[in-house]
């Protein structure tokens, strides 16, 4: 009896008129503190958040999942909804932006540059998923560039996000990844970061923010938006290490 | 696309799974059906706990066993320069572990139906314990063993979880069918999902019938 009204307001809770925020994993513990010291946060209660690789956030709320904003991490995703008649593009914001990094553990020999991975003793490379993760679509067009995709390509390990890259790191699986500079210096005090990639390798990385077309509460997802556009918002956003955006 | 090296690793994984489960749940079920011995059925309990826990926690622990510092995987890499996790083997590892219970059960089960008489009388004959086990055990058994090892095959072809967190999700290495699906659906390409998944239901449901017909002509 009891545990079933412990478990009840969980099956009760979508109703309880909670908005979401569908969020890009590297941008979450950003944005948790972002939702707690948000201004309008005391008068129109925090929203709850989903954090996935902005590739699966997408597929989700075209298939109807609910959620009143995307926060992104990259323009593409915000595009296709924007295309697809689920967003409003009027919303569309920029909020910030971010940079490639490669981690290695902080002991033993590593590589400086990207042109040092090749011929460096490092078998393994832990990076995103291509297909689902921007950041998996940013590394491999810089690996492109550089003209390095192929000839490193049996040694890449995809991860489903940047946070799963550098937990493959930090356990010693890949000796080295390539993540946001954000999400290195989650585990600063095991990781260190080797180099950081040149951004003119990849398209540059732009977090963008759009309130969706279904939204039961338009006006509060608009203005949390707006507000992380503003000095408050920004500030939050760069104690975590990100970018104003370009 | 993905969808043929998918297929064709699955197979691949699914059959060096069954082999090794037939062989290791076999002898399991053997043990635990004729074999006394203090924690017994602790020894049953834990061998099966991969049939009820989360395919994530039981691949955690294979990763946290045999991953580059792990246990198994430390000693494993210093002394072979061999590493489990990211490969196909760890999708035969991941896979054979998740369908090993159901191998273990089906044996214990079909050997404990049958009448220690028949091994009393091999032994009077002078056959060994081995002796009686494939000559007397197995065939006897057979119906049963087979059922497990249907089981098994379609356990570890379907093989998701574990698979993921042990051998990562990489196209023409370690991603399986089910972890294609997978894919297909997170970037938004149903057909290929559509495709896949009914390659998957074909098959499950042919290893469901055969299991049904050779459970039932007991």
């Amino acid at each position: 009896m009891a545990l079933a009204l412990w478990l009840l307001p969980q099956a009760a809770a979508p109703a309880s008129g909670r908005w979401v925020v569908s969020v890009a994993s590297s941008l979450e513990p950003a944005l948790r503190e972002a939702a707690a010291v948000w201004p309008d946060a005391g008068a129109t209660g925090q929203p709850l958040l989903n954090a996935a690789a902005s590739g699966l956030l997408l597929q989700q709320i075209r298939r109807g999942a609910p959620a009143d904003l995307l926060l992104a991490a990259s323009p593409l995703e915000i595009d296709r909804l924007v295309d697809d008649g689920l967003a409003d593009r009027g919303s569309r914001r920029a909020i910030a932006s971010n940079r490639l990094v490669a981690v290695a553990g902080c002991d033993g020999p590593t590589a400086r540059r990207l042109d040092d991975l090749p011929g460096a003793a490092i078998d393994r490379i832990a990076v995103a998923n291509v297909r689902t993760a921007p950041l998996g679509r940013y590394t491999r067009q810089a690996l492109e560039a550089a003209g390095l995709w192929e000839r490193l390509e049996d040694r890449l390990i995809f991860a489903e996000s940047a946070r799963q890259a550098l937990d493959y790191v930090a356990r010693g699986e890949a000796p080295l990844g390539i993540v946001y500079r954000t999400d290195a210096r989650l585990l600063a005090d095991r990781l260190c970061v080797a180099f950081e990639l040149p951004p003119e390798l990849h398209d540059p990385v732009v977090y963008e923010g759009v309130v969706l077309r279904d939204a039961t509460r338009p006006a509060e997802a608009r203005a949390f938006l707006d507000w992380l556009t503003t000095d408050g918002g920004r500030a939050v956003l760069a104690r975590h290490g990100f970018l104003p955006p370009p | 696309m993905t969808v043929l090296p998918a297929l064709r690793l699955s197979l691949l994984v699914a059959f060096s799974a069954t082999l090794l489960v037939a062989a290791a749940g076999g002898l399991a079920g053997w043990i635990l059906a004729r074999r006394r011995f203090p924690g017994r059925d602790v020894a049953a309990a834990l061998l099966s706990v991969p049939l009820v826990l989360p395919p994530t926690v039981t691949g955690y622990y294979l990763l946290v066993l045999l991953g580059r510092r792990g246990w198994i995987g430390a000693p494993l890499q210093s002394l072979a320069g061999w590493s489990i996790p990211f490969t196909w083997a760890a999708c035969v590892v991941a896979a054979a572990v998740m369908a090993f219970p159901l191998m273990m059960r089906a044996a214990r089960a079909a050997f404990e139906q049958i009448d220690p008489r028949h091994e009393l009388a091999a032994a009077s004959l002078g056959h060994g314990p081995l002796s009686i086990l494939f000559r007397v055990l197995v065939p006897l058994a057979r119906r049963g063993l087979t059922v497990g090892l249907v089981l098994a095959f379609a356990r570890a072809l379907g093989e998701f979880g574990a698979t993921l967190l042990l051998a990562g999700n990489i196209p023409g290495r370690t991603q399986t069918l089910p972890l294609a699906v997978y894919e297909a659906v997170a970037t938004g390409e149903d057909r290929t999902a559509l495709v896949l998944a009914l390659c998957l239901t074909l098959v499950s449901v042919a290893v469901m019938l055969v299991a049904e017909r050779l459970g039932r002509s007991r």
